[in-house]
């Protein structure tokens, strides 16, 4: 008998957080977002126009079983001095074209509609000038779908 | 039997919470680099400088102008200049650069030989044409008339 009580218990805790969350996070349940790749590097080694650049194409995966979608991003931190980074959806959804990244939120594309794990492929440009030291550094950037 | 159906729906539970807190959002992490570049680049390949006449008890004089482009992302570096070979006896090549900066001061002028010498200091970050270079070859009447080659080279190096 104990043992039975304690499974019981074990089984109300999580239905209470179930319970509590579904009012605030309707639309979270249909929708998900993952990356391909966790980790990229870019390490642009030739020099044109004053400007050294290198892009790398990526995917992130999202499924929407909900209302249609905009796709956010944003970097945890501002990239430094004489350096940017740029990113652009290139297939998926309809995107805004070409955007630098900071650390403020920006739309990257709307209308994701009703899928399931379906790729939004994106290509990224770093790009610096002579005004950016020599460094290695990384910065995360938070992919997020909202209600549009 | 109990323990059973207990089991089966606490699975079910945790199947349908997992489901609904499905993340919204994904994060990736992104390795940057910014390597060192420093490129020096002159404008000419090939300059004349020819003597016509030497003036009574002074040096003859040719002079020519020619420009640099800099490119550097490493600030503290200097730039020399030297020649291939010594100028022959009774010749001297000067020198006068624009210094890389907005406001391109002119440097001193300086006798070029093999041995380098500093044509700037304390060049920081730059990406720029045109810097100019002006030469001046003298010679006196001892100078031979035969004419001759030599190439300038200009090296960025840290200050």
């Amino acid at each position: 008998m104990f043992r039975h009580c304690l499974q019981l218990a074990l089984l109300v805790f999580p239905m209470a957080e179930l319970f509590a969350g579904a009012a605030n996070l309707p639309e979270a349940k249909a929708a998900s977002l993952a990356v391909e790749q966790v980790a990229l590097h870019f390490a642009p080694a030739r020099l044109a126009g004053g400007e050294a650049s290198v892009e790398i194409d990526a995917d992130l995966i999202y499924s929407n079983t909900g209302g249609p979608k905009a796709l956010t991003a944003r970097l945890d931190e501002d990239m430094p001095a004489g350096a940017r980074l740029e990113v652009e959806l290139l297939s998926g959804a309809m995107s805004v074209g070409r955007r630098v990244l900071t650390s403020r939120s920006m739309n990257l594309a709307f209308h994701l509609e009703s899928a399931q794990s379906k790729p939004l492929r994106l290509r990224y440009r770093f790009v610096f000038g002579v005004a950016a030291s020599p460094a290695v550094f990384a910065r995360a950037i938070s992919y997020t779908l909202i209600d549009q | 039997m109990l323990n059973t159906i207990i089991r089966t729906v606490a699975g079910v539970l945790l199947l349908a919470s997992l489901t609904a807190f499905a993340a919204d959002n994904a994060n990736q992490k992104l390795n940057f680099q910014v390597q060192p570049f420093v490129n020096i680049t002159v404008a000419d390949a090939s300059l004349t400088l020819v003597i016509t006449s030497i003036p009574q008890g002074n040096q003859g004089e040719a002079t020519a102008s020619s420009s640099y482009a800099l490119v550097n992302n490493v600030p503290g570096k200097k730039i020399t200049a030297n020649l291939d070979t010594d100028m022959p006896q009774a010749t001297t090549l000067w020198l006068a650069a624009e210094e890389p900066t907005v406001s391109r001061p002119l440097g001193s002028k300086i006798n070029l030989s093999t041995n380098p010498k500093t044509v700037a200091r304390e060049v920081g970050s730059v990406n720029q044409a045109g810097f100019g270079l002006y030469y001046s070859f003298k010679a006196t009447e001892f100078a031979s008339t035969s004419p001759f080659v030599r190439t300038v080279t200009y090296t960025v190096l840290n200050d």
